[in-house]
């Protein structure tokens, strides 16, 4: 592991460590009192540790090739002493900005297929508001332990599934032929054309219910759904999953976010710095990475991911927190 | 790149709309937060007095503090708060833009069922938008 990375890595267990123990040490309502109060820690430095913690983050998701968002709502939410309706919709933010960053470079390398999205979009982003009606109006304590239950599903996801390059699609499926979701890309690594089709579309397109409900209810971008589902499912080459996946994000949240937007849930004093930190950390982790060990880093993220999960569901089960 | 391997026009178009309006969002939205807390314009809610509020939940906020939702922001885009919110409202416009922008391509070359796809992909958004459907109490 370079000695960036390691000092990186050692300023991020200092930030998170710290953050932690005032949380746990305090309690979530102390926390949030001595905010409001100031005694202890005044108003603005609560922004401030938010956009150092979320540019740390970004560094981390880069270079553990996951998403911010999915990061960003389990561990916000377990250790700042806001609100979880505004921390997911400042996730949701997050999440889009760095899909609406990423998107227009994606699509016109032909990386990303217009195509292969829409379809998916479409049930996604309406289901994502659904997501976001039934999250904002449940009570926090259960929209937390679903959150705490679903990140640990995530982390077993990340942890297990498996990833093919160039999946062997025989045949494409009725519905795909019948939309035209086809396509060819230079695949650098190869020096070649790959021709690429899909399959098993209506159950993919079912499975975009599930992925759009989610991504409302919890302000979680959903890549790490995304991408199975497109790669493995539907057989679309991995890097075509994986760009269309942040493509396919940039549509999903943004339907959601109006949700957030128009309730008042997005706080600018909580996206504008969360934002801030998580763009600047990912262009910073995008020159990590060429030095990094990403699979150790990636196995470090899981833990975080899981510990966080861990935290939420007790959390929001009143055991802890 | 190929002629093969050239992405085809609607999804260029689509590119090309997307970087403008994002790149517009993040401008905005940065300069309107440097407004909210330099105290250019008076606000609705002093950003000093947040954290009173953002450990509630969201009506709880909006009942104790005032603050519009839906739409109910437009008239009072004098107010810092306010203004900090444009650079928001453009990053979840963009992609709705970008589908208005390129639905006359798909009706040009007769793709009715991505046509339609739009059509109805648009009609969410401007429903999401439209702040009549909202969560909660």
């Amino acid at each position: 592991m370079s000695r960036t990375l390691r000092r990186f890595l050692f300023l991020f267990a200092v930030v998170a460590i710290t953050i932690g123990f005032y949380s746990i040490a305090f309690g979530e309502e102390q926390v949030v009192e001595v905010a409001q109060k100031g005694s202890t820690i005044v108003w603005w430095m609560w922004p401030v540790i938010l956009f150092v913690f979320t540019f740390f983050l970004g560094i981390l998701a880069v270079v553990a090739g996951v998403g911010g968002g999915v990061l960003f709502v389990p561990i916000v939410s377990s250790f700042f002493p806001f609100n979880l309706d505004f921390v997911r919709g400042a996730g949701l933010l997050v999440a889009l900005t760095g899909a609406l960053s990423a998107g227009p470079g994606l699509l016109k390398r032909g990386l990303a297929d217009l195509r292969l999205a829409l379809p998916m979009a479409l049930i996604a982003s309406t289901c994502s508001i659904f997501g976001a009606m039934v999250g904002l109006a449940l009570p926090t304590n259960v929209v937390q332990t679903a959150l705490g239950a679903t990140i640990i599903m995530i982390v077993i996801i990340m942890a297990t599934a498996k990833r093919s390059d160039f999946p062997d699609v025989k045949e494409a499926d009725t519905l795909s032929s019948v939309l035209r979701i086809t396509g060819i890309y230079y695949e650098e690594s190869a020096g070649k054309q790959i021709n690429w089709q899909i399959h098993r579309t209506p159950l993919g397109l079912s499975l975009f219910i599930v992925i759009g409900f989610m991504a409302g209810m919890f302000g979680l971008g959903a890549g790490w759904a995304n991408v199975p589902v497109l790669n493995l499912l539907l057989g679309a080459p991995l890097k075509i999953s994986v760009a269309t996946s942040v493509f396919l994000l940039s549509i999903t949240d943004t339907a959601a976010a109006w949700v957030y937007i128009n309730k008042g849930a997005v706080l600018p004093l909580i996206a504008v710095p969360s934002v801030a930190g998580m763009m600047l950390g990912t262009r910073i982790g995008v020159r990590i990475l060429a030095r990094a060990k990403p699979k150790a880093v990636k196995w470090m993220v899981v833990t975080i991911l899981f510990l966080a999960g861990f935290r939420a569901l007790l959390k929001g089960l009143g055991i802890w927190g | 790149m190929s002629n093969k391997t050239k992405p085809s026009e609607e999804q260029l178009k689509y590119a090309s709309v997307l970087q403008t309006i994002s790149l517009g969002g993040l401008a905005l939205l940065v300069i309107g937060f440097f407004v909210y807390l330099s105290g250019l314009l008076p606000t609705l809610v002093p950003a000093d007095e947040i954290p009173n509020y953002w450990g509630m939940r969201v009506h709880d906020f909006v009942e104790k503090t005032g603050m519009p939702t839906g739409w109910d922001w437009v008239p009072l885009l004098n107010h810092g708060d306010i203004v900090s919110f444009l650079g928001i409202i453009l990053l979840a416009a963009g992609t709705l833009v970008c589908f208005a922008v390129i639905l006359p391509n798909f009706i040009r070359k007769k793709d009715t069922p991505f046509a339609i796809i739009v059509i109805v992909q648009i009609l969410i958004l401007l429903l999401a938008a439209s702040g009549y459907i909202t969560g909660g109490h």
